[in-house]
């Protein structure tokens, strides 16, 4: 041989464009089907939470009528949670917390606490993932809405309104008629994924962010970067996903190969995220808990 | 325009997707019929794309990427038919391979015939990356939007491709080589 085969040259000529025609019949079939089906829903992480599916009307009437007679007691709880904090008058308070304490059981039991507030760690709640076996503590004006029953796969399939890979607590103070969200689960890291440093994070999320259960990918804005751990920097980041600002965190376990996922629904205005400041601020505060904070000034991962 | 008619589509216009699938046809056409050097596979492909995408395009998050993303669609619904192929059929149909005139390197290679075997060896997601970049003639930033991938990554699979493709090639042609060198 002359010399080495020039691959590229060859390819350009074997692939080069010629006039494909698409047969009519391929169109019209394809569109025959397209008549029998039905779209999925814009179902991304889903900041969008309908509640109803998950309380049954009796119950909601049973915790309209815990309202009634809890009076005056529940409604000093309420204005305490609210974005005007104790004092407010009680038109302004919501029905969540009724509705929350007849629906779901959270391991804090705050009410009783006349000046409670939300923000404070120390009134959190825990929870223990029983699929993914993770701790975590979420505020105590948030409940859990459903427990994961199988671990995130690829490719699985969406089902509206249930997800039953991620642990999924919510805040129920309602904004026109949608309330917030926050998902957390764990998905197996990508081969060859960098879990040491914050690109190779975002790197992940950018690979996954296309399958059907997560379905949104990061804005080009440059993560917020944060580390695991007192000692080292394990890496973490959060994102905002790109078709509205809610955030997403992730850190990854090198040695299980997982990534865990914090996914924070609704905008910043929403009662239980302004209260923090927003809903990055409020996933820091989660985040937190699990020993995620900001790094010291010239901290780099390990 | 055709924002508009994305926008209709995921809204459940069912005419403003035909439209949007009669315009890419071809070109989906001519991406699947090189992934999968198979009329029929490729016809398949494309039918099967569109469904996909129909019903998936709600949760298009750009409508200004709607190209990119049904070729995705496109490129996965050929590696479904390129695994069926596998497991169904044990005699390929190839293409003909009649294109504009061969240049004297591809002539030199003897025949077609080595380079579509080398080609029909790589497996599929290899030949997807060539045939965006050789046919389409996008840049690494659209596969990789195609792919759903950073542009890295597509450069280095891009990069793994092509010297996979000329591994085949030299193979191809080494024994061939070796028996012309025995008969003189």
């Amino acid at each position: 041989m002359s010399g080495r085969i020039d691959a590229e040259r060859i390819l350009d000529v074997y692939l080069a464009p010629e006039a494909d025609r698409l047969p009519d019949r391929v169109i019209e079939a394809a569109l025959a089907d397209i008549a029998r089906t039905p779209q999925r829903r814009a179902l991304r992480v889903p900041w969008r939470f309908p509640l109803m599916p998950a309380l049954s009307r009796a119950t909601t009437v049973a915790a309209v009528a815990v309202v009634a007679v809890v009076g005056a007691g529940a409604l000093i709880y309420l204005n305490s949670t609210g974005p005007g904090g104790a004092g407010s008058q009680p038109t302004s308070a919501p029905t969540t917390a009724p509705t929350s304490a007849a629906t779901v059981a959270p391991t804090a039991a705050p009410a009783s606490q006349p000046t409670f507030d939300p923000t404070d760690p120390s009134a959190w709640a825990t929870y223990t993932s029983a699929v993914y076996g993770f701790t975590m503590a979420y505020p105590s004006d948030w409940s859990v809405h459903s427990r994961a029953e199988h671990k995130w796969q690829p490719g699985e399939p969406v089902v509206d309104d249930a997800w039953p890979w991620a642990d999924v607590f919510a805040n129920r103070e309602e904004v026109d008629g949608d309330s917030m969200g926050l998902w957390v689960f764990q998905i197996p890291a990508p081969e060859g994924a960098d879990l040491d440093s914050w690109d190779g994070l975002q790197d992940v999320l950018q690979e996954t962010c296309d399958e059907p259960t997560v379905n949104t990918c990061p804005s080009d804005d440059p993560p917020i970067t944060l580390c695991l751990g007192e000692q080292d920097c394990q890496p973490a980041i959060i994102v905002l996903w790109d078709q509205e600002p809610t955030p997403t965190a992730a850190f990854g376990d090198p040695e299980a190969g997982t990534i865990t996922l914090f996914s924070i629904g609704r905008p910043d205005d929403f009662p239980a995220a302004a209260r923090y400041g927003g809903t990055v601020a409020l996933l820091k505060a989660i985040l937190s808990q699990l020993d995620v904070t900001e790094p010291k000034p010239g901290e780099t991962p390990h | 325009m055709d924002r508009d008619l994305v926008e209709q589509a995921q809204r459940g216009d069912r005419e403003a997707f035909a439209i949007l699938a009669r315009t890419r046809g071809d070109t989906l056409f001519g991406i699947a019929r090189r992934i999968l050097r198979d009329v029929g596979l490729a016809e398949d492909a494309v039918q099967q794309a569109l469904v996909i995408a129909w019903r998936e395009l709600p949760r298009l998050r750009d409508p200004d990427r709607f190209d990119a993303w049904l070729q995705r669609m496109l490129v996965h619904a050929s590696y479904a038919e390129a695994r069926r192929k596998r497991a169904w059929i044990t005699s390929i149909r190839s293409l003909p391979v009649d294109g504009p005139p061969a240049p004297d390197e591809l002539a030199s290679l003897a025949d077609r015939d080595e380079v579509e075997r080398g080609f029909q060896r790589l497996p599929p997601e290899q030949r997807a990356i060539l045939v965006l970049h050789h046919y389409l003639g996008v840049g690494l930033n659209e596969i990789g939007e195609v792919l759903d991938i950073p542009a890295g990554t597509a450069r280095s699979r891009l990069h793994y491709a092509h010297r996979a493709m000329r591994a085949l090639l030299e193979a191809d042609a080494r024994p061939t080589a070796a028996a012309g060198g025995r008969s003189s």
